[in-house]
């Protein structure tokens, strides 16, 4: 049948390019065949949730850019005193459900209070948390919450959570390690000092981090927390990117010994629904050169939840790459050289790759790309997979700035500068400009059977 | 400050007394000695034909190298470990200038790049991992490229 029709398109095609009075000695070329057909399954029951491209909630003192948010909510355990949270960002490169303690909800400020979690070997105290970010720190209380997804209805309950500026943790400069940049540190700048515990220093109501990993510090044993860093004797910051503190009512806080087991620590809330639980699908339609998501008009796409588990999800075509279990990489090559610690992470706002023959912009935009305005660089890697599976990523670059002139908010072909090495730390990242036109599946570890994390698309 | 923290650090104290206040960016290789003192971690020096790397092996886990040039200047610091070293500390006097020129929220918990006529800082952050590096481009010999870095 369908080589029937190929013969009665091509001729009409020849005959289409003959008219308007030009000579006819040479024939078009044929069309390129059109790029598998991306499925975007539609927001609803059981386990599709409605993700957006937009500029963020309207705390934000500057438009997010590439952010892609879904709405959250939580709920006090055991009860039906709820709050949904709109603007929270979908992070496929953390671990964990933050929420802000200023955030503004559609129905009035966010004001649940949620249960803490006590400290298990000292139960008149309650748990805090300092987590590190490549910009600043955030700190706040550890609490318990029924989490409910409004589209999917997905949900789950007894959700270990972050709630970032909560009082109740108290002066992050009074924790023990503190939770704010040594003094001297070049973090300790800008409006926020490094420092993200109010929304419009954070960028989003909350983060929802469904990376990789069932926790966000050890899968299966406790969050010791490792060698504080410290100038001289003191002050100090915590060794590790996630560490929990134990806090008096006054509040007091300081860094734990070895009681926060897997279970106590903040978790990856997608691994804890009863179903569709093993991994997250990332599907957001290909936008033009120009972008997309204007306001008011945000992208529209979905986050769909599970791998394999239902009629929506299957793996199909895509290709598995499985990734390093204890750091959640792959390797990728672009344009001869090798970069051991690549990901793919929709929670960076672009593609991030060394390079040296790309200017980065001017100041303040110098964390992204400014080739010649009016020029594209493509360019071509080839990702690989721990199981030595292999997949083309092709993407695009054009200057940011140009970008950045119109009011659009998502963009496949924005990038930024790395960190450029010899050696295992070279990185490529593809961010959000990649997920753009491609269904993007994270699987998650799974510590029963020790399966490895992996990427697919 | 200094002083009272080599007090404190006993036996290492003859080697603090000596050392310069601040060390990491734009400092010699004497100072080199100081951040692994005050990072109390491992010192391995891999020496080069036009620098010197000083890899220091922090008890939390991360690997700082501090490249060290044929002059004897620190013209680049790189880390790569479960958490963020002491930034101040790495970048020394270059600090300053980096903390000024950064503006407003940047909003990506993953990359932060602040750059200034002298000196570049990229700070990287991805699951459980904290990389970056930073470099003084004046320093930076001539016939090594910023691919050697690492």
């Amino acid at each position: 049948m369908r080589k029937f029709l190929a013969l009665i398109v091509t001729p009409l095609i020849l005959a289409g390019c003959g008219g308007s009075g030009t000579t006819s000695g040479t024939t078009p070329p044929p069309p390129p065949p059109p790029p598998a057909m991306q499925v975007i399954a539609p927001p609803g029951p059981p386990n599709v949730e409605k993700l957006v491209v937009d500029s963020g909630p309207g705390a934000l003192t500057t438009p997010a850019v590439n952010t892609a948010f879904i709405s959250v909510t939580v709920c006090m355990p055991g009860t039906s005193t709820c709050q949904t949270i709109d603007h929270i960002e979908v992070d496929t490169g953390s671990v964990g459900l933050r929420i802000l303690a200023d955030a503004v909800t559609s129905a009035g400020a966010f004001n649940l209070a949620l249960p803490a979690v006590k400290d298990p070997s000292n139960p008149s105290n309650v748990l805090a948390e300092c987590l590190q970010f490549a910009d600043g720190f955030s700190w706040g209380s550890v609490n318990t919450a029924d989490i409910k997804l409004p589209v999917s209805m997905e949900s789950a309950t007894g959700v270990v959570v972050h709630v970032i500026g909560a009082t109740s943790a108290g002066d992050p400069s009074k924790a023990n390690p503190t939770c704010v940049p040594l003094p001297g540190s070049p973090l300790a700048a800008g409006l926020c000092v490094g420092v993200e515990n109010t929304v419009p220093c954070f960028g989003a109501n909350g983060i929802l981090g469904v990376g990789p990993f069932i926790n966000d510090c050890q899968s299966t044993a406790p969050c010791a927390p490792l060698t504080p860093i410290c100038n001289g004797a003191s002050p100090c910051i915590p060794g590790n990117s996630a560490t929990y503190f134990t806090c008096t009512a006054a509040p007091a806080c300081t860094q734990v010994a070895s009681q926060v087991t897997p279970q106590l620590q903040v978790q990856n809330p997608a691994a804890l629904f009863a179903t569709d639980n093993n991994g997250v699908i990332i599907e957001l339609p290909a936008v033009g050169a120009s972008g997309a998501g204007a306001p008011p008009t945000p992208l529209t796409g979905s986050l769909v939840f599970g791998i394999g588990t239902q009629g929506n999800n299957a793996l199909g075509s895509a290709t598995k790459l499985t990734s390093d279990t204890s750091s959640g990489v792959i390797s990728a090559t672009l344009n001869s050289t090798t970069y051991p610690f690549s990901y793919l992470d929709s929670g960076s706002n672009a593609n991030f790759f060394p390079t040296t023959s790309i200017p980065s912009c001017p100041s303040p935009n110098d964390g992204f790309l400014c080739p010649t305005a009016g020029t594209t660089v493509n360019e071509s890697a080839t990702l690989t997979g721990t199981n030595s599976m292999t997949l083309a990523a092709d993407f695009s670059i054009v200057n940011a700035n140009t970008l950045f002139g119109g009011s659009n908010t998502a963009f496949s072909n924005l990038a930024g500068s790395s960190y450029s090495a010899s050696g295992p730390n070279n990185s490529l990242d593809l961010g959000l400009s990649f997920f753009y036109g491609h269904n993007v599946f994270t699987g998650f570890e799974d510590v029963q059977t020790m399966g490895a994390p992996y990427f697919a698309y | 400050m200094m002083k009272l923290s080599c007090a404190l650090l006993g036996t290492l104290a003859a080697v603090c007394i000596s050392a310069p206040a601040l060390a990491g960016l734009g400092g010699d290789a004497t100072s080199v000695e100081a951040d692994r003192a005050n990072m109390k971690g491992a010192l391995r020096v891999t020496p080069g034909v036009d620098y010197d790397i000083h890899e220091i092996q922090t008890p939390a886990g991360a690997v700082i190298h501090e490249y060290v040039s044929a002059q004897g200047k620190v013209f680049a610091v790189t880390w790569h470990g479960p958490g963020l070293p002491n930034l101040g500390q790495l970048l020394g006097s270059y600090s300053a200038q980096v903390a000024k020129a950064a503006t407003g929220p940047h909003y990506n918990h993953h990359h932060l790049r602040i750059e200034t006529p002298e000196v570049v800082m990229q700070s990287d952050a991805y699951l459980r991992s904290r990389s970056g590096r930073a470099w003084v481009r004046a320093l930076f010999p001539q016939n090594v490229s910023l691919k050697d870095i690492g």
